[in-house]
Protein backbone atom coordinates (compact mmCIF):
# COMPACT_ATOMS: atom_id res chain seq x y z
CA UNK A 1 0.00 0.00 0.00
CA UNK A 2 2.87 2.36 0.69
CA UNK A 3 4.53 4.35 -2.04
CA UNK A 4 3.91 7.49 -4.02
CA UNK A 5 0.19 6.82 -4.33
CA UNK A 6 -1.83 7.48 -1.13
CA UNK A 7 -3.22 4.18 0.16
CA UNK A 8 -5.90 3.65 2.80
CA UNK A 9 -3.22 2.75 5.35
CA UNK A 10 -0.97 5.77 4.75
CA UNK A 11 -3.05 7.79 7.17
CA UNK A 12 -1.51 5.77 9.98
CA UNK A 13 2.07 6.67 9.08
CA UNK A 14 4.05 8.24 11.91
CA UNK A 15 5.74 11.42 10.68
CA UNK A 16 8.34 13.10 12.85
CA UNK A 17 7.64 16.80 13.27
CA UNK A 18 10.57 17.64 15.58
CA UNK A 19 13.56 15.33 15.69
CA UNK A 20 14.50 14.59 19.29
CA UNK A 21 17.31 12.19 20.09
CA UNK A 22 18.21 11.49 23.70
CA UNK A 23 21.10 9.15 24.30
CA UNK A 24 20.57 7.43 20.97
CA UNK A 25 16.87 6.86 21.65
CA UNK A 26 14.52 8.35 19.07
CA UNK A 27 11.97 10.40 21.05
CA UNK A 28 10.89 12.57 18.15
CA UNK A 29 7.81 14.71 18.47
CA UNK A 30 5.55 13.20 15.81
CA UNK A 31 2.06 13.66 14.40
CA UNK A 32 1.01 11.06 16.98
CA UNK A 33 2.53 13.11 19.82
CA UNK A 34 0.79 16.19 18.45
CA UNK A 35 -2.55 14.39 18.40
CA UNK A 36 -2.00 13.33 22.02
CA UNK A 37 -1.20 16.87 23.14
CA UNK A 38 -4.21 18.22 21.22
CA UNK A 39 -6.31 15.62 23.01
CA UNK A 40 -4.90 16.68 26.39
CA UNK A 41 -5.59 20.33 25.56
CA UNK A 42 -9.11 19.57 24.32
CA UNK A 43 -10.08 17.53 27.38
CA UNK A 44 -8.63 20.19 29.68
CA UNK A 45 -10.44 22.99 27.85
CA UNK A 46 -13.66 21.02 27.72
CA UNK A 47 -13.67 20.44 31.46
CA UNK A 48 -11.93 23.53 32.84
CA UNK A 49 -13.65 26.11 30.65
CA UNK A 50 -16.94 24.23 30.81
CA UNK A 51 -16.85 24.30 34.60
CA UNK A 52 -15.28 27.76 34.93
CA UNK A 53 -18.55 29.40 35.99
CA UNK A 54 -19.59 26.43 38.09
CA UNK A 55 -23.18 27.55 38.00
CA UNK A 56 -25.86 25.95 40.12
CA UNK A 57 -28.08 25.55 37.08
CA UNK A 58 -25.66 24.42 34.40
CA UNK A 59 -25.63 25.56 30.80
CA UNK A 60 -25.16 23.12 27.93
CA UNK A 61 -21.38 23.01 28.09
CA UNK A 62 -21.28 22.65 31.85
CA UNK A 63 -23.95 19.95 31.61
CA UNK A 64 -21.76 17.96 29.23
CA UNK A 65 -18.73 18.31 31.49
CA UNK A 66 -20.78 17.21 34.52
CA UNK A 67 -22.36 14.43 32.48
CA UNK A 68 -18.96 12.98 31.58
CA UNK A 69 -17.98 13.09 35.24
CA UNK A 70 -21.18 11.45 36.43
CA UNK A 71 -21.06 8.90 33.63
CA UNK A 72 -17.62 7.63 34.66
CA UNK A 73 -18.44 7.91 38.37
CA UNK A 74 -21.60 5.85 37.82
CA UNK A 75 -19.67 3.31 35.80
CA UNK A 76 -17.07 2.91 38.52
CA UNK A 77 -19.70 2.71 41.28
CA UNK A 78 -21.69 0.07 39.41
CA UNK A 79 -18.75 -2.17 38.64
CA UNK A 80 -16.48 -1.71 41.66
CA UNK A 81 -18.65 -0.06 44.30
CA UNK A 82 -17.55 2.56 46.78
CA UNK A 83 -14.05 1.10 47.11
CA UNK A 84 -13.46 2.17 43.52
CA UNK A 85 -13.63 5.88 44.32
CA UNK A 86 -9.90 5.97 45.03
CA UNK A 87 -9.18 5.09 41.40
CA UNK A 88 -11.68 7.53 39.94
CA UNK A 89 -9.20 10.20 38.78
CA UNK A 90 -7.21 7.59 36.86
CA UNK A 91 -10.28 5.95 35.32
CA UNK A 92 -11.73 9.32 34.40
CA UNK A 93 -8.48 10.44 32.79
CA UNK A 94 -8.29 7.17 30.89
CA UNK A 95 -11.84 7.47 29.60
CA UNK A 96 -11.55 11.11 28.55
CA UNK A 97 -8.15 10.54 26.95
CA UNK A 98 -9.34 7.61 24.81
CA UNK A 99 -12.71 9.21 24.04
CA UNK A 100 -11.25 12.51 22.87
CA UNK A 101 -8.41 10.70 21.06
CA UNK A 102 -10.98 8.66 19.15
CA UNK A 103 -13.33 11.57 18.47
CA UNK A 104 -10.62 14.03 17.40
CA UNK A 105 -9.32 11.29 15.07
CA UNK A 106 -12.67 11.48 13.27
CA UNK A 107 -11.83 14.98 12.03
CA UNK A 108 -10.72 14.49 8.42
CA UNK A 109 -6.93 14.39 8.02
CA UNK A 110 -6.45 14.30 11.79
CA UNK A 111 -4.25 11.58 13.23
CA UNK A 112 -5.79 8.89 15.46
CA UNK A 113 -3.20 7.80 18.01
CA UNK A 114 -5.52 5.06 19.35
CA UNK A 115 -5.21 3.30 15.98
CA UNK A 116 -1.66 2.30 16.91
CA UNK A 117 -1.25 -1.03 18.64
CA UNK A 118 1.78 0.11 20.57
CA UNK A 119 -0.22 2.93 22.17
CA UNK A 120 -3.25 0.81 23.08
CA UNK A 121 -1.02 -2.04 24.20
CA UNK A 122 1.01 0.28 26.42
CA UNK A 123 -2.19 1.50 28.07
CA UNK A 124 -3.56 -2.03 28.44
CA UNK A 125 -0.26 -3.23 29.86
CA UNK A 126 -0.25 -0.47 32.47
CA UNK A 127 -3.82 -1.36 33.41
CA UNK A 128 -2.89 -5.05 33.58
CA UNK A 129 0.23 -4.43 35.68
CA UNK A 130 -1.63 -2.07 38.01
CA UNK A 131 -4.53 -4.49 38.51
CA UNK A 132 -2.23 -7.45 39.10
CA UNK A 133 -0.10 -5.56 41.62
CA UNK A 134 -3.23 -4.29 43.33
CA UNK A 135 -4.57 -7.82 43.66
CA UNK A 136 -1.27 -9.20 45.00
CA UNK A 137 -0.92 -6.30 47.43
CA UNK A 138 -4.42 -6.86 48.73
CA UNK A 139 -4.64 -10.64 48.78
CA UNK A 140 -0.94 -11.78 48.86
CA UNK A 141 -0.78 -15.47 48.00
CA UNK A 142 -4.53 -15.84 48.01
CA UNK A 143 -4.39 -13.96 44.72
CA UNK A 144 -3.48 -17.25 43.02
CA UNK A 145 -6.77 -18.76 44.10
CA UNK A 146 -8.21 -16.48 41.41
CA UNK A 147 -7.06 -19.03 38.85
CA UNK A 148 -9.06 -21.81 40.47
CA UNK A 149 -12.71 -21.59 39.46
CA UNK A 150 -14.85 -21.84 42.61
CA UNK A 151 -16.74 -25.10 42.96
CA UNK A 152 -14.75 -26.91 40.27
CA UNK A 153 -13.86 -30.53 41.07
CA UNK A 154 -10.17 -31.09 41.86
CA UNK A 155 -9.96 -33.55 38.99
CA UNK A 156 -10.55 -30.68 36.56
CA UNK A 157 -7.90 -28.37 38.04
CA UNK A 158 -5.05 -29.44 35.74
CA UNK A 159 -7.24 -28.44 32.82
CA UNK A 160 -8.96 -25.38 34.27
CA UNK A 161 -6.01 -23.63 35.90
CA UNK A 162 -4.00 -23.27 32.67
CA UNK A 163 -7.10 -22.00 30.91
CA UNK A 164 -7.68 -19.42 33.64
CA UNK A 165 -4.04 -18.34 33.57
CA UNK A 166 -4.03 -17.95 29.80
CA UNK A 167 -7.33 -16.10 29.96
CA UNK A 168 -5.88 -13.75 32.58
CA UNK A 169 -2.67 -13.16 30.65
CA UNK A 170 -4.56 -12.48 27.43
CA UNK A 171 -6.45 -9.59 29.05
CA UNK A 172 -4.00 -6.86 27.97
CA UNK A 173 -3.91 -8.33 24.47
CA UNK A 174 -7.68 -8.40 24.02
CA UNK A 175 -8.06 -5.00 25.69
CA UNK A 176 -5.52 -3.35 23.38
CA UNK A 177 -6.36 -5.18 20.17
CA UNK A 178 -10.07 -4.42 20.52
CA UNK A 179 -9.49 -0.65 20.58
CA UNK A 180 -6.70 -0.71 18.01
CA UNK A 181 -8.58 -2.95 15.55
CA UNK A 182 -11.79 -0.94 15.77
CA UNK A 183 -9.98 2.32 15.07
CA UNK A 184 -7.87 0.77 12.32
CA UNK A 185 -10.82 -0.88 10.58
CA UNK A 186 -13.07 2.16 10.75
CA UNK A 187 -10.52 4.62 9.43
CA UNK A 188 -9.32 2.22 6.73
CA UNK A 189 -12.89 1.61 5.56
CA UNK A 190 -13.55 5.35 5.38
CA UNK A 191 -10.44 5.87 3.24
CA UNK A 192 -11.26 2.93 0.96
CA UNK A 193 -14.70 4.32 0.24
CA UNK A 194 -13.27 7.82 -0.12
CA UNK A 195 -11.10 6.33 -2.90
CA UNK A 196 -14.25 4.99 -4.58
CA UNK A 197 -15.83 8.45 -4.58
CA UNK A 198 -13.00 9.76 -6.75
CA UNK A 199 -12.75 6.65 -8.93
CA UNK A 200 -16.46 6.38 -9.77
CA UNK A 201 -16.93 10.01 -10.85
CA UNK A 202 -20.63 10.93 -10.91
CA UNK A 203 -21.63 7.58 -9.44
CA UNK A 204 -19.37 8.45 -6.52
CA UNK A 205 -22.41 9.90 -4.77
CA UNK A 206 -23.29 6.39 -3.60
CA UNK A 207 -20.04 5.74 -1.68
CA UNK A 208 -20.16 9.36 -0.50
CA UNK A 209 -23.53 8.73 1.15
CA UNK A 210 -22.08 5.55 2.57
CA UNK A 211 -19.19 7.52 4.03
CA UNK A 212 -21.61 9.92 5.69
CA UNK A 213 -23.46 7.03 7.32
CA UNK A 214 -20.21 5.31 8.21
CA UNK A 215 -18.88 8.48 9.84
CA UNK A 216 -21.89 8.49 12.13
CA UNK A 217 -21.25 4.87 12.98
CA UNK A 218 -17.57 5.56 13.59
CA UNK A 219 -18.40 8.36 16.03
CA UNK A 220 -20.58 5.88 17.90
CA UNK A 221 -17.72 3.37 17.85
CA UNK A 222 -15.30 6.05 19.07
CA UNK A 223 -17.49 6.49 22.12
CA UNK A 224 -18.25 2.80 22.51
CA UNK A 225 -14.60 1.71 22.45
CA UNK A 226 -13.64 4.32 25.05
CA UNK A 227 -16.53 3.02 27.14
CA UNK A 228 -15.52 -0.63 26.67
CA UNK A 229 -11.88 0.05 27.54
CA UNK A 230 -12.97 1.90 30.68
CA UNK A 231 -15.58 -0.58 31.87
CA UNK A 232 -13.18 -3.50 31.37
CA UNK A 233 -10.56 -1.64 33.40
CA UNK A 234 -13.17 -1.17 36.12
CA UNK A 235 -14.11 -4.86 36.00
CA UNK A 236 -10.44 -5.83 36.29
CA UNK A 237 -10.11 -3.57 39.34
CA UNK A 238 -13.20 -5.21 40.80
CA UNK A 239 -11.65 -8.66 40.19
CA UNK A 240 -8.44 -7.48 41.84
CA UNK A 241 -10.30 -6.22 44.92
CA UNK A 242 -12.75 -9.09 45.30
CA UNK A 243 -11.10 -11.92 43.38
CA UNK A 244 -14.15 -14.03 42.57
CA UNK B 1 0.82 -1.50 7.92
CA UNK B 2 2.66 1.40 9.62
CA UNK B 3 1.50 0.17 13.03
CA UNK B 4 3.71 -2.90 12.68
CA UNK B 5 6.39 -1.57 10.33
CA UNK B 6 7.50 1.64 12.04
CA UNK B 7 8.94 -0.17 15.01
CA UNK B 8 11.55 2.56 15.44
CA UNK B 9 8.76 4.99 16.42
CA UNK B 10 7.41 2.77 19.21
CA UNK B 11 9.58 4.28 21.94
CA UNK B 12 8.63 7.81 20.92
CA UNK B 13 4.93 6.94 20.89
CA UNK B 14 5.01 5.30 24.31
CA UNK B 15 7.06 8.12 25.86
CA UNK B 16 4.77 10.81 24.47
CA UNK B 17 1.76 8.76 25.52
CA UNK B 18 3.11 8.68 29.07
CA UNK B 19 3.82 12.43 29.02
CA UNK B 20 0.40 13.29 27.60
CA UNK B 21 -1.44 10.99 29.98
CA UNK B 22 0.36 12.25 33.07
CA UNK B 23 -0.13 15.88 32.07
CA UNK B 24 -3.83 15.25 31.53
CA UNK B 25 -4.06 13.41 34.84
CA UNK B 26 -2.43 16.29 36.71
CA UNK B 27 -4.66 18.89 35.05
CA UNK B 28 -7.82 16.93 35.77
CA UNK B 29 -6.76 15.96 39.28
CA UNK B 30 -5.75 19.44 40.39
CA UNK B 31 -8.13 21.71 38.47
CA UNK B 32 -11.06 20.07 36.70
CA UNK B 33 -12.18 17.35 39.10
CA UNK B 34 -12.19 19.47 42.30
CA UNK B 35 -14.20 22.10 40.48
CA UNK B 36 -16.75 19.58 39.22
CA UNK B 37 -16.99 17.93 42.61
CA UNK B 38 -17.44 21.27 44.35
CA UNK B 39 -20.16 22.28 41.88
CA UNK B 40 -22.03 19.01 42.20
CA UNK B 41 -21.74 19.11 45.97
CA UNK B 42 -22.94 22.70 46.13
CA UNK B 43 -25.92 21.75 44.00
CA UNK B 44 -26.71 18.72 46.14
CA UNK B 45 -26.42 20.80 49.32
CA UNK B 46 -28.62 23.47 47.84
CA UNK B 47 -31.28 20.97 46.83
CA UNK B 48 -31.18 19.28 50.22
CA UNK B 49 -31.33 22.68 51.93
CA UNK B 50 -34.31 23.65 49.82
CA UNK B 51 -36.02 20.38 50.62
CA UNK B 52 -35.34 20.87 54.32
CA UNK B 53 -36.69 24.40 54.19
CA UNK B 54 -39.76 23.22 52.30
CA UNK B 55 -40.28 20.57 54.97
CA UNK B 56 -39.95 23.16 57.74
CA UNK B 57 -42.34 25.51 55.98
CA UNK B 58 -44.82 22.72 55.51
CA UNK B 59 -44.70 21.88 59.20
CA UNK B 60 -45.17 25.54 60.04
CA UNK B 61 -48.13 25.74 57.69
CA UNK B 62 -49.66 22.67 59.27
CA UNK B 63 -49.16 24.19 62.71
CA UNK B 64 -50.76 27.44 61.61
CA UNK B 65 -53.66 25.50 60.12
CA UNK B 66 -54.12 23.59 63.37
CA UNK B 67 -54.03 26.86 65.33
CA UNK B 68 -56.52 28.40 62.94
CA UNK B 69 -58.86 25.45 63.32
CA UNK B 70 -58.55 25.57 67.10
CA UNK B 71 -59.32 29.31 67.05
CA UNK B 72 -62.26 28.65 64.76
CA UNK B 73 -63.60 25.95 67.08
CA UNK B 74 -63.15 28.19 70.10
CA UNK B 75 -64.89 31.07 68.32
CA UNK B 76 -67.74 28.81 67.36
CA UNK B 77 -68.07 27.62 70.94
CA UNK B 78 -68.05 31.15 72.24
CA UNK B 79 -70.62 32.25 69.70
CA UNK B 80 -72.83 29.29 70.65
CA UNK B 81 -72.62 30.10 74.34
CA UNK B 82 -73.22 33.78 73.67
CA UNK B 83 -76.32 32.89 71.68
CA UNK B 84 -77.46 30.55 74.43
CA UNK B 85 -76.91 33.22 77.08
CA UNK B 86 -78.74 35.80 75.05
CA UNK B 87 -81.66 33.46 74.47
CA UNK B 88 -81.84 32.58 78.16
CA UNK B 89 -81.56 36.22 79.14
CA UNK B 90 -84.32 37.15 76.74
CA UNK B 91 -86.49 34.31 78.00
CA UNK B 92 -85.90 35.36 81.60
CA UNK B 93 -86.70 38.95 80.83
CA UNK B 94 -89.80 37.95 78.90
CA UNK B 95 -90.91 35.79 81.82
CA UNK B 96 -90.23 38.65 84.21
CA UNK B 97 -92.14 41.10 82.09
CA UNK B 98 -94.94 38.59 81.73
CA UNK B 99 -95.06 38.11 85.50
CA UNK B 100 -95.03 41.85 86.17
CA UNK B 101 -97.83 42.38 83.68
CA UNK B 102 -99.81 39.51 85.12
CA UNK B 103 -99.33 40.96 88.62
CA UNK B 104 -100.44 44.42 87.49
CA UNK B 105 -103.45 43.00 85.74
CA UNK B 106 -104.36 40.90 88.80
CA UNK B 107 -104.06 44.05 90.91
CA UNK B 108 -106.27 45.96 88.50
CA UNK B 109 -108.78 43.11 88.51
CA UNK B 110 -108.71 42.98 92.26
CA UNK B 111 -109.17 46.79 92.53
CA UNK B 112 -111.98 46.68 90.01
CA UNK B 113 -113.67 43.84 91.88
CA UNK B 114 -113.28 45.77 95.14
CA UNK B 115 -114.77 48.80 93.46
CA UNK B 116 -117.63 46.73 92.14
CA UNK B 117 -118.11 45.19 95.61
CA UNK B 118 -118.14 48.62 97.20
CA UNK B 119 -120.55 49.88 94.60
CA UNK B 120 -122.76 46.81 95.04
CA UNK B 121 -122.69 47.15 98.88
CA UNK B 122 -123.47 50.82 98.51
CA UNK B 123 -126.26 50.05 96.12
CA UNK B 124 -127.61 47.35 98.44
CA UNK B 125 -127.33 49.80 101.38
CA UNK B 126 -129.21 52.45 99.43
CA UNK B 127 -131.90 49.94 98.46
CA UNK B 128 -132.34 49.05 102.17
CA UNK B 129 -132.72 52.72 103.08
CA UNK B 130 -135.24 53.14 100.32
CA UNK B 131 -137.00 49.94 101.38
CA UNK B 132 -137.14 51.17 104.98
CA UNK B 133 -138.53 54.50 103.76
CA UNK B 134 -141.04 52.62 101.60
CA UNK B 135 -142.04 50.44 104.59
CA UNK B 136 -142.52 53.53 106.82
CA UNK B 137 -144.51 55.25 104.14
CA UNK B 138 -146.59 52.15 103.42
CA UNK B 139 -147.23 51.55 107.12
CA UNK B 140 -148.34 55.22 107.54
CA UNK B 141 -150.80 54.84 104.75
CA UNK B 142 -152.10 51.56 106.06
CA UNK B 143 -152.26 52.22 109.76
CA UNK B 144 -152.18 55.92 109.69
CA UNK B 145 -149.46 56.26 112.21
CA UNK B 146 -145.77 56.33 111.97
CA UNK B 147 -143.78 53.25 112.86
CA UNK B 148 -140.36 53.40 114.30
CA UNK B 149 -137.67 53.48 111.83
CA UNK B 150 -136.02 50.63 113.74
CA UNK B 151 -139.01 48.35 113.30
CA UNK B 152 -139.19 49.15 109.64
CA UNK B 153 -135.53 48.33 109.26
CA UNK B 154 -135.99 45.04 111.09
CA UNK B 155 -138.88 44.13 108.87
CA UNK B 156 -136.87 44.91 105.72
CA UNK B 157 -133.93 42.88 106.95
CA UNK B 158 -136.19 39.94 107.76
CA UNK B 159 -137.58 39.95 104.25
CA UNK B 160 -134.22 40.61 102.57
CA UNK B 161 -132.48 37.76 104.38
CA UNK B 162 -135.03 35.25 103.27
Amino acid sequence: MAGEKQGPLDQFTIKPLVQIDIGGADLSFTNSSLAMLVTVASVSLFLVVGMSRGRLVPGRWQSMAELSYEFVAGLLKETVGNEGRRYFPWIFTLFMFILFGNLLGMIPSAFTFTSHIVVTFAMALVVFAFVTLLAIAKHRLRFFSFFVPPGAPKLMWPLLIPIEVISYLSRPVSLSVRLFANMLAGHTLLKVFAGFVVALGAAGVVPLLFIVALTGLEILIAFLQAYVFTILTCLYINDALHLH
Amino acid sequence: MPQLQQIDTFLSQVVWLAIAFVVLFVVLRTIALPKIQATLEARRDRIEGDLDRAQTLRQEAEQVLAEYEAAMAEGRDRAQSAIRDAVEDAKARAAQAHEALAGRLAEDIRKAEARIETARAEAVGNIREVAVDVVQAAAQRLIGGRIARKSAADAVDAVADR
